[in-house]
C-alpha cells in the first residue's frame, strides 16, 4: 500500500458514497492530509520502535459489505459478555449489524447506536463534535480513518443521564484473503453530569492477513465521567493500529483499561487532553505477546489546566520472540500550576528472545507541579520463584501463580466481571499451555 | 526581591578577555584549514589523513535536529577553527617560558599552575584557546609512568598509542559534532595509564577559550592499561561575549581489564546574559569503553554554564561485569538550554549501570535528561538503576524527561524512577523558622538535592561545584 494506492482506493470508495456534502469535504481533506503525511516511519519518535514494513509492503482492500453468516454470529455470542447481553452493537467489517445488536432502553435524547445512521437523521449534532477531538492534522492514520471509516458506534448522552448497562462495541472484521482493511470510527460523546461504561472488543474471524485502523472520540462535558474498557484481541495474522482521543470537560473523570493480546503488529494509543479545571484521567494498560508478536502502546496526557490530575499503569508480560513498546508521554503546559501526574510501566520478560523498549517521558512547563515516573524491565524474581519451589510448587506452576500475579495488579482493577475473567484466561492459555494454543481466536 | 531570585541573580565571574597576541587560522573549513592545523602541530601523516577522511566524512553529514534546544543557525563558514597564543618558539618548554598573560588568567580563575602555589596532588594540564599552554607535575608522574600531555605532544612522542586507541570509541563517523572535531580539533589531554598503575595524582585540564569568533575543538583521550586507576578532572571558562561561540569537543576513555577512570567535569562556559544573549554552544560528545573485564568508567558532570549544553556522556560495557556510572547535575538559569544525560550500553555479561541525574530549571531555563540504557541479547545479568529528579524553580522553566529503555534479554534488570518538583513554601518555611535567611534555606536544600552527585567530585570540585551552583542560582528563584 502507498499513499498514492490508498487515494485511488479512496476515489473509488467516494464514488460509491451518497454523504452529506459536509461529510464528504471532511474526508477529501483527511485524504489530502494523508497523502502529504504518507505512512509514518521509524524516523518519527512516536513510530521509531515499530516499523510499518509488512503493513505497506501488503496492497489491503476495502472490505466488501457483508452478512451475518452463521460462524460470525456465534463469534460474536462468544465475545459479549453478559452485564452486556441487552446492551451492544456489533458491526461486521465495519458496518452496522442490525441482526447481531440489541441496543439498550435509553432515557429521551439519549442515543446508543450507529453512526452512519445517526449522521443522515442529525448530522449536525454529530458533525459538531466528530473529527474535533481525534486531529487527523499530525496523524495520518487518524487521518486515513476520517477518509475511510463507513460505520462506528455512535453513543450520546444528554447532561445528567446515566447509562445503567454496560455497552459493548464489538467489531469483527473477516479477515480473508488477499487481505481486507476495516475503519471503524467510534464517537462518544457525554455532556454534563452523565455517566457511561463501554467496551470495545475488536475480533477477527478467518486467517486472513488483514488491517484494522480503529479511531474513537471521547467527549467527556463537565462533570461527566465514562469508563472505558478497550480489547484487542484479533487474530495473530492480522494488523491493528487503534487511536483513542479523549477530551475533558471540568471535573469530568475518565478511566480506560486498554488491553492488547492479539494481532501480529498492533500499536494502541489513548491521547487525552485534560482540557479544563478538576479533570482527572486514570488510564490502565495490559500486553500480552507471544510468539512473533509485536504490540506498540502509545500514552499520551496533556495538563492543559490547573489542578488537573493522571494516573497510568501499564503492564506487560512478553514470551516467545514477541517484542513490545511502551511511549508514555505527560506534557504539563505552563498554565496548569498544581498538576499531580504519575505514570508506570513495568514489562516482565519471560523468554530469552523477548524484547521491549520503553520511554516514558515528561514534558514540563509549570513549576508548581508534582510528577513522577517510573519503568522497569526484569524477569521473575529468582527468590520468589525459589519460595514457592521449596515449598513443593512445580516449576511451571511457580511461574504462572508469580506471571498471573504481575498482572494482577492491573487485572484487579477491572470492574466487570466478564471481562476480567476472560483476561484472566487469555493470560493463562497465552502463556501456560506451552504458548501452542489456539491464541487470539476467541473461545470462551 | 524574593530571596531565591536574589540568590540566582549574580553575574558571571570570569567573563574577563585575556589580551595575548593570538595566531589564528583564517576564517572558515576547507581542507586546506585542516593541512593548515596539521601542519601548525607537525603531525604525521597518518593524522593528516585520519582529519582529512573525517572532514570528507562531516561534509555529508547534516546537523542533528533531535535535541530538545533552540538556536539560530551556526554558520560553520564564519568560525575561526584554529587560534593559539603567540608562542617565541616551539611551544613552552617550562612554566616560565609560558606568557605571563596567561599565567595571569589562570591564577584569576583559581587554577593554580606554578607547582609549589597548587593544593597538593593535582596535576593541571591547561588549554587556552585551541592549544595546551603549560601541563604541571610531569616528572613525577613520569616516576609512575604514567604519561600525561597535551594531545600534540601525544601524537609527536607517542604516535603508537595514539594511532592504536584514536577513534576507537568515538569514530571520526560518529556524529555531526563528533566528525567536525576529528577533522578540526587542535589539542587536549592525553593520559596512558600503564599496567597496574594507580596514578598517584589527580589529572587535571582546565580549558579556557580567550579569543573572539573561534571554535574550541579540544580532544582527549585516556587510556587505563589493565588494573590502573586514575581520577581525571576537567573545568572550563570562557569570556563575557555577546555572539555565540561553538565548542565541540569529543572525549574517549579505554579502561581494559581491571581498571578504574573517574572523570568529573565542572562546566562553567560563559552561559550568555539574563537575555540569553551570547554564551557557548557545548556540543560535546563523550564516552567510555569498558574494554576489559571488571573495568569501570564512572562520569561525574556540574553543568552550570554554557548557553546550551547537548552532551551525553556515555559508557559502552564491553567487558564482562564490568560498571558505567552518570552522576550528573544539570543547572539551566536565565535563557540556557541544556539537553544532557547518558547511554549506558550493556554488551558483556553481569554488566551493571547506575544514572542518578540532578536538573535544575530556573529563570526560563529548559532543562532535560535525554538517557538510554540497552541491553544487547548477550549481557545476561545486567543490571541498571535510574533516577532522574528535577527541580523547578519560577514559572517559565521547563523540565523534561525522555528515557530510552531497550532490553534485549530477559535476565536483565532495568528500572527508572523520575520525579519533577518545585521547592516547597513549607520546606522554606522551615529552614527559616530556624533562622536561615531565604537565601541560605534555598541553597541549602538545592545542594541537598544534589548531594549524591557532589559526593562523587574530588573534595577540592565539590567545594567549587557547591559555590558555583550558588553563584549561578543567585536571583532565578521566587
Amino acid at each position: 500500500m502507498t499513499p498514492e494506492s490508498c487515494v485511488a482506493l479512496f476515489e473509488r470508495f467516494a464514488g460509491a458514497r451518497k454523504e452529506p456534502e459536509g461529510l464528504m469535504t471532511l474526508r477529501r481533506e483527511a485524504i489530502a492530509r494523508f497523502s502529504e503525511l504518507g505512512f509514518p516511519t521509524q524516523k518519527l519518535e512516536d513510530w521509531k520502535y515499530t516499523g510499518l514494513k509488512p503493513v505497506v509492503e501488503h496492497a489491503f482492500e476495502l472490505a466488501p459489505e457483508s452478512q451475518a453468516l452463521p460462524a460470525v454470529r456465534q463469534l460474536a455470542e462468544r465475545v459479549i459478555f453478559k452485564e452486556a447481553l441487552k446492551s451492544h452493537v456489533v458491526f461486521i467489517d465495519g458496518v452496522y449489524s442490525k441482526e447481531l445488536s440489541t441496543l439498550p432502553r435509553v432515557g429521551p435524547g439519549a442515543g446508543v447506536g450507529s453512526l452512519w445512521n445517526a449522521l443522515r437523521i442529525e448530522p449536525e449534532r454529530v458533525l459538531k463534535h466528530l473529527g474535533r477531538y481525534g486531529l487527523c492534522g499530525a496523524d495520518a492514520f487518524t487521518a486515513l480513518n476520517t477518509a475511510f471509516y463507513r460505520d462506528g458506534a455512535f453513543i450520546y448522552l444528554p447532561a445528567g443521564t446515566s447509562l445503567e448497562e454496560l455497552v459493548q462495541i464489538v467489531y469483527i472484521s473477516l479477515a480473508s484473503s488477499p487481505g481486507t482493511m476495516t475503519q471503524p470510527r467510534t464517537l462518544v460523546v457525554a455532556e454534563d453530569e452523565s455517566r457511561a461504561r463501554l467496551v470495545e472488543t475488536y475480533v477477527t474471524l478467518g486467517d486472513g492477513p488483514s488491517l484494522t485502523n480503529a479511531v474513537t472520540e471521547i467527549y467527556l462535558g463537565p462533570g461527566a465521567g465514562v469508563v472505558h474498557y478497550r480489547v484487542q484481541e484479533e487474530s495473530l495474522t492480522g494488523y491493528h493500529i487503534g487511536s483513542t482521543h479523549v477530551w475533558q470537560g471540568a471535573d469530568s473523570t475518565f478511566s480506560s483499561f486498554s488491553v492488547a493480546t492479539g494481532a501480529l503488529l498492533a500499536k494502541t494509543s489513548t491521547r487525552v487532553i485534560l482540557g479544563e479545571e478538576h479533570s482527572g484521567a486514570r488510564l490502565m494498560g495490559l500486553y500480552l505477546a507471544h510468539g512473533g508478536q509485536h504490540l506498540d502502546n502509545q500514552t499520551f496526557i496533556s495538563h492543559a489546566k490547573p489542578h488537573t490530575t493522571s494516573r497510568q499503569l501499564y503492564k506487560g508480560i512478553l514470551d516467545g520472540n514477541s517484542t513490545a513498546v511502551f511511549n508514555g508521554k505527560i506534557i504539563v503546559e505552563r498554565e496548569a500550576q498544581k498538576t499531580d501526574a504519575l505514570q508506570k510501566n513495568k514489562t516482565l520478560l519471560l523468554s530469552d528472545r523477548a524484547s521491549c523498549d520503553t520511554r516514558p517521558q515528561l514534558e514540563i512547563f509549570a513549576d508548581d507541579v508534582k510528577c513522577a515516573h517510573g519503568a522497569a524491565v526484569g524477569e521473575l524474581d529468582a527468590q520468589a520463584l525459589f519460595y514457592l519451589k521449596s515449598r513443593g510448587m512445580g516449576d511451571d506452576s511457580a511461574r504462572g501463580l508469580l506471571t498471573e500475579g504481575f498482572a494482577h495488579e492491573v487485572i484487579d482493577d477491572i470492574l466487570i466481571e466478564g471481562l476480567k475473567a476472560r483476561v484472566s484466561s487469555m493470560l493463562r492459555q497465552k502463556f501456560f499451555n506451552g504458548g501452542r494454543a489456539r491464541h487470539g481466536e476467541v473461545d470462551g | 526581591m524574593k530571596p531565591v531570585e536574589r540568590l540566582v541573580n549574580q553575574e558571571y565571574q570570569y567573563g574577563f578577555v585575556t589580551n595575548v597576541e593570538a595566531e589564528t587560522a583564517p576564517r572558515g573549513l576547507s581542507e586546506d584549514i585542516i593541512r593548515f592545523i596539521s601542519d601548525k602541530k607537525h603531525e604525521p601523516s597518518f593524522m593528516l589523513e585520519w582529519r582529512l577522511r573525517a572532514y570528507r566524512q562531516w561534509l555529508k553529514m547534516s546537523e542533528p535536529a533531535w535535541p530538545n534546544v533552540l538556536y539560530p543557525k551556526i554558520d560553520y563558514k564564519d568560525i575561526i577553527y584554529y587560534s593559539a597564543p603567540k608562542k617565541r618558539s616551539d611551544g613552552p618548554k617550562s612554566l616560565e617560558e609560558v606568557d605571563q598573560e596567561i599565567l595571569a588568567t589562570y591564577e584569576k580563575l583559581g587554577i593554580p599552575l606554578e607547582e609549589q602555589k597548587r593544593l597538593a596532588g593535582v596535576a593541571v594540564d591547561a588549554v587556552f584557546d585551541s592549544v595546551s599552554v603549560a601541563t604541571t607535575f610531569k616528572e613525577t608522574l613520569a616516576k609512575a609512568g604514567v604519561i600525561f600531555c597535551s594531545f600534540s605532544e601525544a601524537v609527536e612522542k607517542h604516535p603508537d598509542l595514539v594511532k592504536k586507541y584514536l577513534g576507537t570509541v568515538v569514530p571520526h563517523t560518529d556524529n555531526f559534532y563528533a566528525s567536525l572535531n576529528s577533522a578540526v580539533f587542535s589539542d587536549g589531554s592525553f593520559v596512558y595509564v600503564p599496567n597496574g598503575v594507580r596514578c598517584p595524582m589527580e589529572l587535571s585540564t582546565y580549558f579556557r577559550i580567550n579569543a573572539a569568533d573561534t571554535g574550541q575543538f579540544e580532544r582527549t583521550l585516556i587510556i587505563a592499561d589493565e588494573g590502573a586507576y586514575v581520577s581525571y578532572l576537567e573545568g572550563c571558562t570562557a569570556p563575557l561575549r555577546d555572539k555565540n561561540q561553538l565548542h565541540a569537543a569529543v572525549v574517549e576513555l579505554v579502561a581494559l581489564e581491571g581498571a578504574e577512570i573517574k572523570y568529573s567535569t565542572v562546566q562553567n562556559w560563559y552561559p550568555g546574559d539574563k537575555e540569553g544573549k551570547g554564551g557557548i554552544y557545548n556540543f560535546v560528545t563523550k564516552r567510555g569503553k569498558c574494554a576489559g573485564a571488571s573495568s569501570k568508567i564512572s562520569w561525574t558532570q556540574v553543568e552550570t554554564g554554557s548557553a546550551i549544553t547537548w552532551k551525553y556522556p556515555s559508557v559502552i560495557l564491553q567487558g564482562d561485569n564490568s560498571v558505567g556510572e552518570f552522576y550528573s547535575a544539570a543547572l539551566t538559569n536565565n535563557y540556557q538550554q541544556a539537553d544532557t544525560g547518558t547511554k549506558m550500553i550493556h554488551i558483556g555479561k553481569n554488566t551493571r549501570s547506575t544514572i542518578i541525574s540532578k536538573g535544575i530549571a530556573a529563570g526560563h531555563g529548559r532543562n532535560t535528561y535525554r538517557g538510554l540504557v540497552k541491553v544487547m541479547p548477550g549481557a545476561t545479568g545486567a543490571r541498571n538503576y535510574t533516577q532522574c529528579d528535577s527541580l523547578l524553580m519560577g514559572s517559565r522553566a521547563s523540565a523534561n524527561t525522555f528515557p530510552y529503555i531497550e532490553v534485549k534479554n530477559r535476565t536483565a534488570q532495568v528500572e527508572h524512577e523520575a520525579t519533577t518538583s518545585k521547592i516547597g513554601e513549607d520546606q522554606l518555611f522551615y529552614c527559616m523558622a530556624r533562622g536561615l535567611s531565604g537565601e541560605d534555606a534555598v541553597s541549602m536544600i538545592v545542594n541537598g538535592f544534589c548531594k549524591e552527585v557532589f559526593g562523587h567530585l574530588p573534595m577540592e570540585f565539590a567545594v567549587e561545584a557547591t559555590k558555583l551552583l550558588n553563584v549561578s542560582l543567585e536571583g532565578s528563584v521566587g
